[in-house]
């Protein structure tokens, strides 16, 4: 008989497979996972603690670093908890402007998040270029309205910072040509791949009912059976003329969150046209003409939420009546979808650790904070 | 177990696993793509956002893309170009909205009168410090910050990225070459502004430092 022992490994927090300076203390039977826990904070930066001293508009770049992936919806987040708090109206166009940021937003990160998933497997870059490659396009049109590709700070509250150029609406059209063919084109690379399926297929389960316990959002909540989008949900902006489906898996595997990723890309797509079509002209104005001061809400809290590409993002403000928000609280999705790493990951091997973490979606900036 | 939430304007759709036909058919789909990718990368550039083959790298310090107008890098200090009168009245607005606290601003005293005058003494805003969030130059009444285009900034001197209010100014046909549309529609104002700026100003006060001696003063108005 062969003397074996459990043995503990640490994955990270320097490591190329764990998106940013995460440490997994992994404890491991042979290949198999016996049990799994994650270690974060080597990101943390204060950033409520500096929220709360600083006015309520000094946040809204800060906000950008959050998710830097999808700086568009966390600056949507934080405009409609501030709206919700100080009762701030916002124009009609400037609702479609934010909606079409956030759907662009969206569709990148769900190709790029493809991308690094099947980086993790090992299909090295490829389909990741095809992700990276639209999100060029899309980070052109960002700075083009806002100025900056990742940091756009583009909202204010009452609306968003300025009007879209002249030359923005042709090229999202143009866009809007090429992005159905690069999701069809990276279904028919990927949906059916062998290895793929292999790799992906019944790994890493995650339950719908231990999903809703650790109050897990989005596509990885959608992923395991569960219909909940706060675009249906919660309808917030002009979510509620919109058209469109929520995908949901049926198993609640990293395939199933795999997939669900492609379909959501349509579903913005869809919401992006029809957005488009609505658009009111520029008359209306993109922003409150009366919302432009320094903010000064009155005594009160509020919560505003929106579905990042990620999960809920929520901002929890507390006001004393000053500039300065009293209480500033991140309720930061990939955070909270990462604590069931560990249910998970118990008894796959090794390898699936990587892949599972891959399919969660995580950028550290914002679990950490 | 189930869980029941209605969903308006559209459905839950379950999503549908396939499953290739034989060992080899998923993968040769995708080697499928690969390949016409592989093709089209011979041929030429992308030229609009509708391509998605073909190549779409820049080759950077060879080829540059053109910047947006909206492009915001550091913030710089304007001056107009005739009269080399800044535009910055040290209000202090930039300095009370930055988010990290980089812009300081000393104001200007007029040393026969004691008292202040619409001028920066010294601005300095630390670059190393700046996030390039554009607040300033969104808050600014007289149009005097603006956003730089300038991107090249690395150094091996970090003292050096500490700027000087010398080292910020530029003509105002500088930034016009930058953002002609958005200049176009602030141009009005701005001046319009600086004219009222300049008549509460004296001698040499409020004049770009690379500008003095190539400019006449404003002639010294008796104090009010």
């Amino acid at each position: 008989m062969l003397k074996t022992q459990e043995l503990q490994i640490n994955i990270g927090p320097q490591h190329p497979s764990t998106h940013g300076v995460f440490r997994v203390l992994v404890t491991v039977d042979g290949e198999t996972v016996v049990d799994l826990k994650p270690v974060f904070g080597y990101l943390h930066r204060n950033h409520e603690q500096i929220a709360e001293s600083n006015t309520y508009l000094q946040n809204m770049p800060y906000t950008d670093r959050l998710d830097y992936f999808n700086s568009m919806t966390n600056n949507h987040a934080y405009a409609l908890a501030v709206e919700k708090l100080a009762g701030i109206e916002v124009p009609e166009r400037a609702e479609y402007l934010r909606v079409i940021m956030a759907e662009l937003t969206r569709i990148f990160n769900h190709g790029c998040a493809l991308g690094f998933l099947v980086n993790d497997m090992g299909a090295w870059q490829t389909a990741l270029a095809f992700g990276i490659r639209e999100r060029e396009k899309i980070l052109d049109l960002f700075e083009m309205v806002s100025g900056a590709r990742m940091m756009c700070n583009y909202f204010r509250f009452g609306g968003v910072a300025r009007d879209l150029p002249e030359e923005f609406i042709p090229r999202l059209k143009e866009l809007m040509i090429a992005l159905p063919s690069y999701t069809d084109e990276v279904e028919k690379m990927l949906r059916e791949n062998e290895i793929l399926l292999i790799r992906s297929e019944g790994i890493g389960i995650l339950p719908p009912e231990l999903a809703i316990s650790y109050s897990v959002t989005g596509p990885v909540l959608r992923a395991s059976g569960i219909p909940y989008d706060i675009r249906k949900a919660d309808s917030y902006s002009v979510y509620g003329r919109f058209d469109f489906d929520v995908p949901v898996g049926t198993v609640g595997d990293v395939y199933d969150r795999f997939i669900i990723r492609i379909e959501e890309m349509r579903q913005s797509l869809r919401i992006l046209t029809q957005a488009l079509e609505q658009l009111p002209d520029a008359e209306g104005g993109h922003i409150n003409p009366k919302a432009r001061q320094a903010v000064r809400p009155p005594v009160g809290d509020a919560y505003g939420r929106v579905e990042t590409p990620k999960g809920e993002l929520g901002f929890y403000l507390v006001s004393d009546g000053s500039t300065k928000p009293y209480r500033y609280k991140v309720r930061a999705p990939s955070f909270i979808n990462l604590t069931p790493l560990a249910d998970m990951c118990r008894g796959y091997k090794v390898a699936d650790i990587i892949v599972i973490l891959g399919s969660i979606d995580i950028v550290m900036g914002e679990v950490d904070r | 177990m189930t869980v029941k939430i209605e969903i308006q304007r559209g459905s839950a759709v379950p999503l549908s696993r396939r499953h290739p036909k034989f060992l080899g058919q998923g993968m040769l789909k995708g080697m499928e793509v690969v390949l016409d990718h592989w093709f089209k990368s011979f041929g030429p550039k992308l030229e609009n956002f509708s391509q998605t083959a073909g190549i779409f790298t820049t080759e950077y310090p060879e080829e540059r893309l053109k910047l947006a107008e909206a492009y915001r890098n550091l913030p710089i200090l304007l001056y107009d170009d005739e009269t080399g009168q800044e535009l910055c009245t040290s209000c202090l607005q930039c300095e009370k909205i930055c988010p990290p606290q980089v812009i300081h601003i000393t104001q200007t005293k007029d040393p026969s009168t004691g008292k202040l005058v619409l001028a920066a003494a010294e601005f300095i805003i630390e670059y190393d410090a700046c996030m390039g969030c554009g607040l300033c130059a969104e808050v600014c009444p007289f149009d005097s910050i603006k956003m730089d285009h300038h991107y090249e900034l690395s150094t091996a001197d970090h003292a050096s990225l500490t700027m000087h209010k010398a080292d910020l100014l530029r003509p105002v046909s500088y930034y016009q070459s930058l953002a002609p549309t958005f200049w176009e529609q602030t141009k009005e104002n701005a001046y319009k502004k600086l004219q009222n700026t300049v008549k509460r100003r004296s001698g040499l006060l409020g004049i770009a430092p690379s500008m003095v001696g190539k400019v006449q003063p404003p002639e010294t108005k008796p104090a009010e």
